[in-house]
């Protein structure tokens, strides 16, 4: 069976880098602070959240991550296989004393602002390749590229119009398409709902993290390993068990860690390809 | 805190829920069109179609950018017709329309016609518009209209007016009338056909000739152009 162990080939010794960026797009890392995070991620095309606990910025950090526009990006894994785990806006930095710390919360979202705020106003004449229209809807996002695999042969023969978000035309072309949609890690995906992308499908057996029993759900399977940051909602993962053997297409990923304690896990749930 | 993004704007850290659902129903909403004018880009007559210009500016409040929607092409234009009549204008580029949009998409329909599915599952789109001719703005008022009467006109020279016991034809000084009890009136501003041909008439009855013995009597059927001169009367408006 396919599939790369990658992340898996050391997995000891907790690491984590945060680095944030101001509007400008300067970015200043903050590696060997206690760090924990709750990262939700779907195949979806609302944004994935996550929350970022920070311990002890200074307080020229702590002041620096409640200005405005700041974005952020969490490294974590282990040393030598550090993985982005989440990135995104900061829609909310608040820093606060808990004796004897300081400890700053940071909610993100990611491409939160390209989908809330990147509005597209495009008039298409007869005859123009959905595709075309469906490209320059990903590029009206104006956030990075990431993988694509999906080919629409119809043409606007009445021509197209449409005014509004990025996000709300490409929902609109996703349905009726038959696309999913998402951004992760900050680059904006697209495939054809219920298939894979064209990505690297990370192993995940008892030797690469799977922690306990695959478990088998209504319209797919559910499973824990230890934290795998390229586990990718939309991307395949193979997996190997005891019960419970294929390749799957990865739907959502909850994603726990504490660089001093606690869980530092990746779960997964996940369908077969359709 | 920061004021990054996607952060409320009252004063509480978190919408209620009250809020949160007025701020989605606010969003269907903007995405939903109905009705608003546009203005003529370019009108193909052969196809009946308008490319237009919706009139109402958007604007984002995210980042307070206000922005022209953008032009539709291909929108089929409603002129009255059934079977074989038609009633059509000149339209032209800078002429305003009604744009409605359809409740469904009108893609295929606009190809095939009949009854077809949608193809499409949006809504109210931008795309699916037709064009009614004849919404203006106050700013350019129609010259010539008649608060009790249907009027057909060219607004440089010439209208119809159809009033409840006659219809007026003007083009220019030229007016012609035809009334509900068949009497009919013909001018252009100065000589009244109908009282010309009376007066040919009348003249007609008066005709004398000379002759060897002087002039004639008047015409031997002088009672005959009376006769026409009384129907011309009562057909005269």
């Amino acid at each position: 069976m396919a599939g790369v162990v990658t992340a898996g080939a050391y997995q000891y010794l907790r690491t984590a880098e945060l680095t944030v960026f101001d509007k400008t797009g300067f970015g200043r890392k903050y590696d060997g602070l206690r760090v924990q995070f709750h990262i939700e991620k779907t195949s979806e095309s609302t944004a994935n959240k996550a929350e970022i606990k920070v311990f002890n910025l200074s307080d020229s950090s702590r002041f620096r991550i409640e200005e405005d526009e700041m974005s952020v990006e969490l490294k974590a894994g282990y040393p030598g296989a550090l993985e982005i785990v989440a990135s995104g806006d900061v829609s909310k930095g608040v820093s606060a004393k808990k004796a004897p710390d300081w400890l700053t919360t940071m909610e993100i979202q990611d491409g939160g602002k390209a989908l809330q705020e990147k509005h597209v106003d495009f008039s298409f004449t007869s005859g123009t390749p959905y595709q075309a229209i469906i490209e320059a809807a990903l590029n009206g996002l104006g956030v990075a590229q990431g993988p694509r695999s999906f080919a629409v042969s119809e043409t606007a023969v009445q021509g197209f119009s449409f005014s509004g978000t990025a996000k709300e035309l490409l929902d609109k072309l996703g349905r009726r398409f038959g696309l999913a949609w998402s951004i992760q890690n900050g680059a904006v995906q697209m495939g054809i709902d219920g298939a894979t992308l064209p990505a690297i499908a990370p192993l995940i057996d008892v030797y690469s993290g799977l922690i306990g029993n695959v478990l088998k759900r209504e319209k797919g399977i559910e499973f824990t390993s230890l934290l795998n940051g390229e586990i990718i909602p939309g991307h395949p993962v193979v997996v190997e068990s005891r019960d419970i053997n294929g390749t799957f297409l990865v739907k959502k990923t909850i994603l726990d860690g504490d660089t001093h304690d606690g869980p530092w896990q990746t779960k997964v749930e996940a369908e077969p390809i359709g | 805190m920061g004021k990054s993004f996607g952060q409320p704007q009252t004063n509480s850290e978190t919408p209620s829920f009250v809020g949160a659902l007025q701020a989605v129903i606010n969003a269907q909403i903007l995405q939903m069109f109905t009705a608003m004018p546009g203005q003529i880009q370019a009108y193909d007559k052969s196809l009946g179609t308008v490319d237009v210009q919706p009139c109402i500016k958007r604007k984002y409040i995210k980042d307070d950018e206000v922005v022209d929607l953008p032009i539709i092409n291909n929108v089929p234009v409603c002129f009255p017709r059934a079977g074989q009549a038609a009633l059509t204008f000149p339209l032209a580029r800078g002429d305003y329309v009604m744009l409605v949009f359809s409740q469904r998409s009108l893609e295929r329909w606009k190809t095939q016609g009949g009854t077809v599915e949608a193809g499409d599952p949006r809504h109210h789109d931008l795309s699916d518009a037709m064009a009614i001719p004849g919404v203006y703005p106050g700013s350019v008022p129609l010259a010539g209209a008649d608060g009790d009467n249907p009027v057909l006109q060219n607004t440089v020279a010439s209208k119809i007016i159809v009033r409840k016991t006659e219809v007026e034809v003007a083009v220019g000084a030229g007016k012609l009338i035809v009334t509900k009890e068949g009497k009919f009136s013909f001018t252009n501003g100065v000589i009244d056909l109908m009282g010309l041909i009376d007066e040919a008439l009348e003249q007609c009855k008066l005709i004398t000739v000379p002759t060897i013995a002087g002039p004639s009597g008047t015409p031997l059927n002088a009672s005959a152009f009376e006769l026409i001169k009384q129907k011309l009367g009562v057909i005269t408006a």
